[in-house]
């Protein structure tokens, strides 16, 4: 199984910096229609990792845009020392990190109806979750439904609650499915770094659901298919 | 290899990160422990359920203000005023002409029907000079004198002002003397007079009725 993660990895990542290459060029040229599938191609993911970097998830539009533009504008810059994707990553990541760093400053007191749940305490219990972005599709039975929001509701607030140093990584290893080498870029650290700090963050983040109520043995016989009908994407 | 030291190689275990002589060390552990096994089956249970979540769904309107936000900025960059009023007419006049042209057009067959309606059914008649003004007040004008006209003789030398009623068939019928010698021989010259006048009677809706004149006698002999 590993190997074969292994292998996926190497074969789109081969394949992308193929794409890649025509890709920029385009972008490099200024054409509309290539930043058109730059943005079909990325802006979903992007925007979901913005969320869930932000304390504030309503703003992941907002950021987004900004990243796309910032995009655009450096793009001439961009020698394809990493994969492209990495370097969206890594500017969308960055702006993130400049938006937590003003939210911090200036809006922490502020508090909508539409945001923000607290949740948890230590060092990123300032960080919040909105129920409406979490609550925002699915299909199935209304018991399927439900039991994924509720599920999902879950693993989101436990992932709020992790530093966000480990919630990074394991957001990019578990949920975007880089490999170490390519958080490595995106985070500008080691590769080592980022295999300790997924150990840790997934340590912790098991411990956390833990705390939320469930057990190790409920833990592990989470299956796709019973916990999760339909939730994946 | 001990429980703890297998434990802290779960992490790199799953994601198939270590090299095979640990992965045989581990998975032998594994087999043989059941607690470890338990423990790696809820780390790999917890990666399940963070796989199966997902990404946050973006606003369904996400792509195209990207799409237009990278629009205004390329046009910005080219930095000619032209490409910006043509972007900006593409961004935001023209999803709008549609709109603004059937308004205009609606709003030019609003105007016309009216003008039309107004212009064929209400038109005003047209003014006939001579008429009689429907619902117009006249007052009674004077006509001619049936007699010839004597001059009034006065002791004094002033104006004769006389408010005098003036009937339906255009005759004086009563009067009042409102300044001037008020004497019985003035009075008596002053009625004669009124008696043979005519007058084009009063009208009301382009009928006589009666009215009421002011008459003044002026320039008068004075009787010494």
């Amino acid at each position: 199984m590993q190997a074969g993660i292994v292998m996926g990895n190497l074969a789109s990542a081969i394949g992308i910096g193929t794409e890649d290459a025509a890709l920029v060029a385009a972008l490099k040229a200024g054409s509309e229609e290539a930043f058109g599938i730059l943005i079909a191609q990325y802006s979903q993911p992007l925007y979901s990792l913005i969320a869930r970097s932000l304390q504030d998830p309503a703003d992941a539009a907002d950021i987004t845009q900004e990243v796309f533009i910032k995009v655009f504008r450096s793009v001439g810059s961009f020698h394809g020392d990493a994969s492209l994707r990495t370097w969206l990553y890594r500017i969308a990541l960055r702006e993130a990190s400049n938006q937590r760093r003003w939210w911090s400053r200036h809006k922490r007191q502020e508090i909508t109806i539409d945001a923000p749940v607290q949740s948890g305490e230590g060092e990123e219990s300032d960080e919040s979750i909105s129920l409406s972005g979490l609550l925002m599709d699915g299909a199935g039975s209304p018991y399927d439904h439900a039991a994924q929001a509720e599920m999902k509701l879950r693993v989101e607030e436990a992932l709020r609650q992790l530093p966000e140093a480990f919630r990074t990584v394991v957001i990019l290893r578990e949920m975007e499915g880089f490999c170490y080498e390519e958080i490595a870029e995106i985070l500008d650290v080691p590769a080592g770094t980022v295999k300790s700090r997924l150990t840790r963050g997934r340590s912790a983040l098991k411990q956390i659901l833990v705390e939320q109520g469930l057990s190790v043995r409920e833990l592990a016989r989470q299956e796709p298919a019973t916990a999760f009908a339909g939730g994946a994407r | 290899m001990s429980c703890l030291q297998v434990q802290e190689m779960f992490s790199a275990y799953l994601d198939g990160a270590i090299n095979g002589r640990e992965m045989q060390a581990v998975s032998t552990h594994l087999e043989q422990c059941e607690g470890c096994k338990t423990e790696f089956e809820a780390w790999r249970g917890v990666q399940q359920m963070l796989g199966s979540v997902g990404q946050l769904k973006a606003p369904d309107d996400l792509g195209l203000r990207l799409r237009l936000a990278i629009s205004r900025e390329n046009s910005l960059r080219q930095g000619h005023w032209w490409d910006v009023i043509t972007m900006r007419w593409e961004n935001l006049l023209r999803p709008a002409l549609l709109q603004a042209s059937a308004g205009f057009a609606g709003t030019i067959v609003l105007v016309g029907s009216l003008a039309m309606l107004i212009g064929v059914v209400a038109a005003p008649q047209a003014v006939m000079a001579n008429d009689e003004p429907l619902g117009a007040l006249t007052s009674p004008h004077y006509l001619y004198s049936a007699a010839h006209l004597q001059p009034v003789v006065t002791p004094e030398d002033s104006t004769i002002v006389i408010e005098a009623d003036v009937n339906a068939a255009g005759q004086v019928y009563d009067y009042h003397i409102l300044s001037g010698p008020t004497d019985p021989s003035t009075v008596s010259q002053v009625r004669d007079q009124l008696m043979v006048q005519v007058y084009e009677p009063a009208r009301a809706f382009g009928e006589p009725v009666k009215g009421r004149v002011l008459i003044t006698f002026s320039g008068m002999s004075v009787h010494s």
